[in-house]
């Protein structure tokens, strides 16, 4: 008896054993998720148009939330205080043989107000800018007034190497995942009033991709008259 | 009882069905998640083995029923006995390499190898073939074709599987070169025009061509032999239709196509420029280089399905990659890619962009990063040219990994004659790398030492994208122009240096000023030549990269101690070209006179800190802008 009633007792062991035993199988890729997703950053700069005066102002802000879906719309990523390591090139377009990184220049011919985070200038031409993070937005607002006359051009960029973020309703059945962070934009007034003809007719630089293909948009050029 | 046997099974259900069913479902597609785990090895199944038709007994069998044939139709040949006038073209040799040493012999050897025997099916075109027979850790035998008059003096051991007879079954104008030829470093394609390889081209074996010459000469139609050749064979399935009109439908003049690798920081497909081409079917082996817009164009017949491939290297410059699924000895072998087995209505256009693969240690990504460091390597010696910088060496050992090596670096191992420095050179690039996959490393690297190495994975865990990569090699090319300036000796003793600091060391450590003065070169150079290398591309992506590039060089600030290595002067030779800086960053820069290759001639052996630097500068040029040089490197700190 004793032997039957510890067989049903092993029975019914193996019988609660075996789902958690499956569940530990079953429910795991072993494995690691490595993810790249791409972003892109809006900036807006008022008001929009072509030409300005000397002394007129121009805004510059920066706005968005700590989470964010990636460029095509799958996935969210959370970046909790992070570093875009951005910068913003501000340069005269003067030679029209020479790329738009080869212009000189321009930091001298402007005059930075800074509201909220900070635009600073390191070079004739390189401002490293430092966005405000209050919790929950990264924020930057800026007023540039226009000192000299001249064809200029702003292009903000990121760091080449941005480190991880934080993927929002990650798949389940991975041991880690890796939510990295791929080639990230910044895309200045939705990628319209952006002033291109003037970057394309006093540079070598060119414009000519698809917006299918060329997504970012870190660009904008403007004309200084008297 | 019952009930708990019900809850049993009840929670079986719920267990397996949470593994279905989540709360907050995850927005990642398929093909991102596919993507995101890597791919597996890509590892060749070869398929049922074929009798070779191809061995001189064949042939010669083949040639006496043809004679026979032709004596019944009462058609005239020029020859008696036919068969006793033909001798082998080739050997098919099969090599069995029993250690790294020989393995890394036969590779130098620059024959055309081929991981998986050329007479056997293939049932699935992966990347590498690993031969069940060697075991999981065993080195795989390597197969090729060596001219029947060519000796073979490596010493690996070898079975030579057959004598072969090889001409051009093709009765038409397409005369197809000899498969196999002496390879001279940088002179992969002797049949390519463009290559400059005279010495090949002399040498060039044409047994196939000689075979096929002494057929027509025999009056032997070469379609009929091939035919028989292959009904004797039991490969009936390869019979050709013997109506001329017919088998020039069904068969290629040429394997072509286009080569690139994505850009994933732009979002184009670049092409990519110089790289080895391989097809093959049977024992038709055809190679050429693509050209510099990623083209390729081979003149061969393929009347059936033939194999491509891309390999990484040229015959001088070769990239290699440690990875963490490869297996062990396919370390040595140039990375490659097979594209796949194509129809002859396919061949005509056989094109493969290589794709990012966010998982560093995937095969994919290895080959990704392995296109990138091609066009890199060889754009840096092209920019160099562009800018008056003197720089002729391209044969170059590279080495690529995932995270399991040091960061990247130009070690220029192959240039240095201290043994002890070459190893403890090696130890460094490969500390923290433990176990078998470190001791198999240490032998392999020790018989190819490494010229330029790069680690692709992040930091943070992900493949590097295109951007990362290109001011990394950019920066080691750097390296390797400045190595052919100041050579061996000072190399020796800069690698010895960071051995024995176990990196920059800081400002004080005796000797730091060889390392300011070098790192800041190559630190000049990568971004230097990365910002023009986006500039020339169209669109917002490229120029916001070409901007970081750029600005990342000018916005040092010396005076920033916390930062690490503030102390190397990444920004003073881009300041000597360009134009004034803001007070912010406390550097007096009023000089823009100098241009890079003004720079680079005063990087020269007998120059080792950054004092020296400026006196060299100075007189070489004159003394060009001297109060504003003084004032520029006093702001580093020098």
């Amino acid at each position: 008896m004793a032997t039957n009633k510890n067989k049903i007792r092993a029975g019914l062991i193996t019988q609660l054993l075996f789902p958690l035993i499956l569940a530990s199988f079953s429910c795991t890729h072993n494995e690691t998720l490595y993810l790249s997703k791409e972003f892109s950053l809006p900036i807006e700069i008022t008001p929009t148009k072509e030409d300005y005066k000397v002394g007129d102002t121009l805004k510059i802000d920066i706005l968005f939330p700590k989470i964010i879906f990636d460029r095509g719309n799958n996935v969210q990523y959370l970046f909790e205080n992070y570093d875009f390591d951005a910068f913003l090139g501000i340069r005269e377009l003067k030679d029209k043989s020479k790329t738009l990184v080869d212009q000189p220049g321009a930091n001298d011919k402007f005059k930075i107000i800074n509201k909220i985070g900070e635009i600073s200038p390191f070079s004739q031409s390189g401002n490293k800018i430092f966005l405000s993070f209050n919790g929950t937005e990264y924020k930057l607002s800026s007023n540039i007034i226009l000192l000299e006359p001249g064809i200029y051009n702003f292009i903000f960029s990121t760091g080449l190497s941005l480190s991880n973020a934080e993927l929002i309703n990650p798949p389940s059945g991975y041991e880690k995942i890796i939510a990295g962070v791929g080639p990230t934009y910044f895309i200045v007034n939705r990628g319209i009033d952006i002033n291109i003809n003037l970057l394309t007719n006093n540079t070598t630089t060119t414009f000519d991709l698809p917006d299918s293909i060329d997504w970012a948009k870190p660009v904008f050029s403007f004309q200084v008259i008297e | 009882m019952k009930s708990l046997r019900n809850y049993s099974f009840i929670l079986t259900f719920l267990l397996i069905s949470a593994c279905t069913i989540e709360d907050s479902p995850s927005l990642l597609t398929t093909e991102e998640e596919i993507t995101g785990q890597g791919d597996p090895e890509s590892l060749m199944v070869l398929g049922e083995k074929k009798e070779n038709p191809f061995t001189i007994e064949n042939v010669r069998s083949a040639l006496d029923f043809l004679e026979n044939k032709y004596q019944k139709e009462n058609r005239r040949i020029n020859c008696s006995n036919c068969s006793t006038s033909l001798t082998p073209t080739h050997r098919y040799v099969k090599f069995r390499p029993q250690n790294y040493d020989q393995l890394t012999a036969l590779d130098l050897t620059n024959y055309d190898l081929w991981d998986y025997p050329l007479d056997v099916d293939v049932q699935y075109v992966g990347d590498y073939y690993h031969d069940s027979g060697v075991g999981q850790d065993g080195i795989t035998p390597f197969y090729t074709l060596v001219p029947y008059q060519y000796p073979i003096t490596v010493n690996v051991p070898y079975d030579v599987i057959s004598d072969i007879y090889l001409y051009n079954e093709d009765d038409g104008d397409i005369q197809d070169a000899d498969p196999w030829d002496p390879t001279y470093p940088g002179c992969v394609d002797p049949t390519d025009i463009e290559a400059d390889c005279p010495a090949a081209k002399k040498t060039l074996i044409n047994n196939t061509l000689e075979a096929t010459k002494n057929l027509d000469e025999m009056g032997i139609d070469r379609l009929d032999l091939y035919n028989v050749m292959m009904e004797l064979s039991g490969n009936k399935d390869e019979i050709l239709d013997p109506t001329e009109e017919k088998a020039r439908i069904y068969s290629t003049n040429t394997v072509a196509g286009t080569i690139k690798v994505k850009d994933n920081s732009i979002n184009v497909d670049v092409p990519l420029k110089g790289v080895l081409i391989k097809t093959r079917r049977w024992f038709k082996l055809r190679r050429a280089l693509t050209s510099f817009n990623g083209q390729y164009s081979i003149s061969v017949n393929y009347r059936k399905k033939a194999i491509v491939s891309v390999h990484f290297t040229d015959g001088s410059k070769k990239i290699r990659g440690i990875n963490n699924v490869w297996k062990f000895w396919q370390f040595a072998i140039p990375v490659k890619k097979t594209i796949g087995e194509f129809s002859t209505s396919q061949l005509q256009n056989v094109s493969y962009t290589f794709p990012y693969n966010s998982n560093p240690n995937s095969n994919a990504a290895t080959q990704w990063v392995a296109g990138h460091t091609w066009n890199t390597t060889r754009d840096a010696v092209y920019k160099n040219g562009q800018l008056g910088i003197n720089y002729s060496a391209d044969a170059l050992n590279i080495w690529v990994s995932s995270r399991i090596t040091q960061n990247a670096s130009a070690p220029m191992l192959r240039t240095l004659f201290t043994t002890s420095i070459i190893s403890s050179g090696l130890d460094f690039y490969l500390a923290g790398v433990s176990g078998p996959i470190g001791v198999v490393a240490k032998q392999i690297l020790q018989n190819l030492l490494p010229d330029i190495t790069l680690r692709y994975g992040n930091s943070s865990g992900t493949t590097q994208s295109t951007s990362q990569i290109v001011e990394t090699i950019y920066h080691e090319m750097g390296h390797a122009t400045h190595n052919t300036l100041v050579g061996n000796s000072y190399w020796t003793d800069y690698i010895y240096y960071i051995v024995t600091n176990g990196g920059y060391g800081n400002k004080n450590t005796s000797g730091s000023g060889r390392i300011a003065v070098a790192e800041a070169w190559g630190a000049y150079i990568g971004g230097l030549y990365g910002s023009m290398y986006y500039g020339s591309f169209s669109g917002g992506a490229a120029l916001s990269l070409s901007n970081s590039m750029v600005l990342n060089l000018e916005n040092q600030k010396p005076s920033n101690t916390s930062i690490s290595n503030y102390w190397i002067p990444r920004g003073l030779y881009y300041d000597l070209t360009d134009t004034s800086e803001p007070s912010s960053t406390a550097i007096v820069d009023n000089v823009n006179a100098y241009t890079p290759a003004m720079i680079f001639q005063s990087l020269s052996s007998n120059v080792l800190t950054v004092g020296q630097f400026k006196t060299d500068l100075l007189a070489r040029q004159n003394n060009l802008q001297s109060t504003q040089v003084t004032q520029l490197v006093q702001g580093y700190g020098y």
